[in-house]
């Protein structure tokens, strides 16, 4: 059994400009050891997914209409909120991309550290203060002893994340969820942070759910991807697989957009058009109108394609791996090697 | 690339630009920020050179500073043959046609109280290009279908149109008084893939279009790659290392550029790297250590460095790099050793 299944799910929000189908349909599964990329532009439903997991979906106007997710085998849509508060920050834990905005600026970051150990586990305060020293030392904060009586705003933007990091893994979760946690950092702090995760990772044996927009980063960290277009999955691969031979056109384009995969100062790929906001979703394929393989076919909701090893394409005219390796290698000479 | 050398249409020589820290009831200063600590590089015509950098390291300082949306404390900004600092008021309005502006975020950087037109248009009034508000905006429509949007657009406000269309708007505006030199601060950071592909490949475009030459202000390496001709990277202030960009890709001489390049995450998975994990932060600009401003989380520093300033050492055409050990470093090295991070 997969740690993390989640089934047809549907989040759904309802406004003014009537019902925006954010996420409709989303489906994919988490292994207890494994990270699982989650890439899509703004506006995929990649964070709304993750909000979903743990029901932080503000209601309203957001609901979860339909689907399962279950949790080692429990359905979190369905838990009672008690027994879901004993899921979160506990089984699983969430790190947010802004750790300027996530921390509460009037406690000392020993205090936030502690509040989940003492929240979950049956400790006095000295030993959840034990704990939390312990686990900001993991993540490297120097001088840790001092740092842990500090407030947020004495710290710098890699020094936060840390500390969210070893927020969210003091009870020691099974599932972590990171949305954009690298994003607003710089790139040498960004390397240390996923390092950071991917050695505690090792030696927790947790899953690891990470979102972003930065496919560097998952052909890095990832053992698996989904793709994310307009609230539904277009493709979902190991990520060798991916990047190798992706099938999906939207996958292709976007893999073929890379300024890195290219020979310098040549014109870019670029797939046509904008990313459609949740009110002007196409129906059918919501890929159609800017896929350069669209037909008449696409006005129906693509059928899924299961192309082995877990590689499965929503898609009426998938790419086959000849077509696929040509048009993204082509890009890829003379790239950055 | 242009095959006969042309005069470089912006020249920085030592550019200086600190912020005052006041503290304590009387305001007294007890400091500076040392957001650009003596640069100099050129650009050439049809040029685009990149500075990258971290956050902090005065990148985007330094390109405001150079068309004085902040007023330099010393040093020169040649421009089209004019020193900019030494301009008046007058001179310096009316030499802004020459030297523009793209920001990186297109939400905040266009008056939402303005229409497009006025926005695009209003310059080319205010600098005399043309005469009539019905000019500007015919010229603002066939601006606006160049960076490839609806000319019928000019009526509209900012808030109707996406992130990736309000950067072409403010490509647009930046290019309507036909200006020889642009700075893009961060103009593509904040744009999602595949509108990123679609606004590189306008502005290379338009470079060819309008001989433009352009200062581009990013952190995304995969992006100077794709577009510079040039790269200076820049460290607490100061420029560390300045080349070609083929040479800063394939033989990047500074530690810290050596550190940046490997910390970038490539879209390979088959090629998984060992990274350059770099020490601790970037320490703060206020007091900015002394001699070597790397040295504090350099993996060759050595005694020297903590008490010189390292001078720009030519190592090849084009290619300069400050660093008092840079014979040593053709080699990239592997700091992850002595990473004091638990792995």
């Amino acid at each position: 059994m997969a740690l993390l299944e989640v089934k047809d799910l549907k989040t759904w929000f309802y406004t003014d400009d009537g019902v925006l189908r954010s996420v409709d349909g989303v489906s994919f599964e988490i292994d207890r050891g494994e990270t699982l990329g989650v890439v899509g532009e703004s506006g995929c439903g990649k964070s709304v997914t993750a909000m979903s997991i743990l029901r932080l979906i503000p209601q309203p106007p957001g609901r979860i209409v339909g689907g399962q997710i279950l949790f080692e085998g429990r359905d979190l849509v369905t838990l009672p909120i008690k027994e879901l508060r004993k899921v979160r920050g506990n089984d699983i834990s969430v790190i947010f991309q802004e750790p300027m905005t996530s921390l509460n600026p009037v406690y000392t970051v020993g205090d936030q550290t502690m509040e989940a150990i003492l929240l979950h586990q049956s400790v006095d305060e000295d030993e959840a203060r034990a704990i939390a020293l312990d686990m900001l030392k993991r993540v490297g904060i120097p001088a840790a002893e001092t740092r842990i009586d500090e407030y947020p705003h004495q710290m710098s933007g890699g020094m936060k994340q840390r500390v969210m990091i070893a927020m969210a893994l003091s009870c020691k979760p099974k599932l972590l969820i990171a949305d954009e946690p690298t994003t607003a950092l710089d790139v040498t702090i960004q390397a240390q942070i996923l390092e950071l995760l991917q050695d505690l990772q090792q030696s927790e044996g947790m899953g690891i759910m990470l979102i972003t927009h930065d496919l560097g980063v998952v052909a890095e960290t990832c053992d698996r991807v989904v793709v994310l277009y307009a609230g539904q999955v277009a493709e979902t691969a190991d990520t060798g697989a991916l990047f190798d031979h992706p099938a999906h056109p939207y996958t292709v384009g976007l893999l073929r957009s890379l300024p890195d995969r290219a020979p310098p100062g040549s014109r870019l790929y670029t797939i046509e058009g904008m990313v459609p906001s949740p009110q002007d979703f196409p129906t059918g394929c919501r890929f159609r109108t800017r896929c350069p393989h669209a037909s008449e076919a696409c006005a129906e909701l693509p059928p899924v394609h299961d192309l082995g090893d877990g590689h499965r394409v929503w898609c009426h005219h998938p790419l086959s791996r000849e077509d696929a390796r040509a048009l993204t290698a082509e890009r890829t000479e003379g790239g950055w090697q | 690339m242009t095959a006969e050398p042309r005069p470089p249409v912006v020249q920085v020589k030592d550019l200086v630009k600190h912020f005052p820290v006041y503290k304590g009831l009387f305001r007294r200063q007890v400091g500076s920020v040392k957001a650009v600590d003596g640069i100099s590089f050129d650009i050439q015509g049809g040029e685009t050179v990149a500075m990258v950098g971290e956050s902090g390291c005065g990148k985007t300082t330094a390109g405001r500073a150079m068309l004085r949306l902040i007023e330099p404390d010393s040093g020169e900004v040649w421009v089209s043959g004019r020193n900019v600092p030494d301009l008046d008021r007058d001179a310096l309005r009316n030499w802004r046609q020459k030297m523009q502006i793209i920001f990186q975020d297109p939400y905040s950087s266009l008056n939402p109280r303005q229409t497009i037109g006025q926005i695009i248009g209003g310059g080319l009034l205010l600098h005399g290009i043309v005469q009539t508000a019905a000019e500007a905006e015919d010229r603002a429509k066939e601006l606006l279908e160049r960076v490839g949007l609806q000319p019928r657009y000019t009526s509209r406000y900012p808030h109707e149109f996406s992130g990736g269309q309000r950067q072409r708007i403010g490509i647009a505006r930046a290019v309507a008084l036909n200006p020889d030199f642009i700075v893009c601060d961060e103009a593509v950071s904040a744009l999602d893939v595949s509108v990123q592909a679609q606004v590189i490949n306008l502005l290379l475009d338009l470079k060819d279009e309008f001989d433009l030459c352009y200062l581009f202000v990013t952190h995304d390496l995969s992006v100077v790659r794709h577009i510079a001709d040039h790269v200076v990277v820049m460290y607490l202030g100061q420029i560390v290392e300045r080349a070609s960009r083929a040479d800063i890709y394939a033989r990047p001489r500074h530690p810290y550029t050596q550190a940046l390049l490997s910390a970038a995450p490539r879209t390979d998975p088959h090629k998984r790297r060992k990274r350059v994990i770099l020490p601790g932060d970037v320490p703060s600009p206020i007091n900015p250590p002394a001699g070597c401003r790397f040295h504090t989380r350099c993996p060759l520093a050595g005694p020297r460095c903590s008490a010189e300033r390292p001078a720009a050492h030519r190592i090849a055409d084009d290619h300069y790099v400050a660093c008092h050990f840079y014979e040593d470093t053709t080699d990239p090295i592997d700091v992850t050793a002595s990473s004091p991070y638990p792995r």
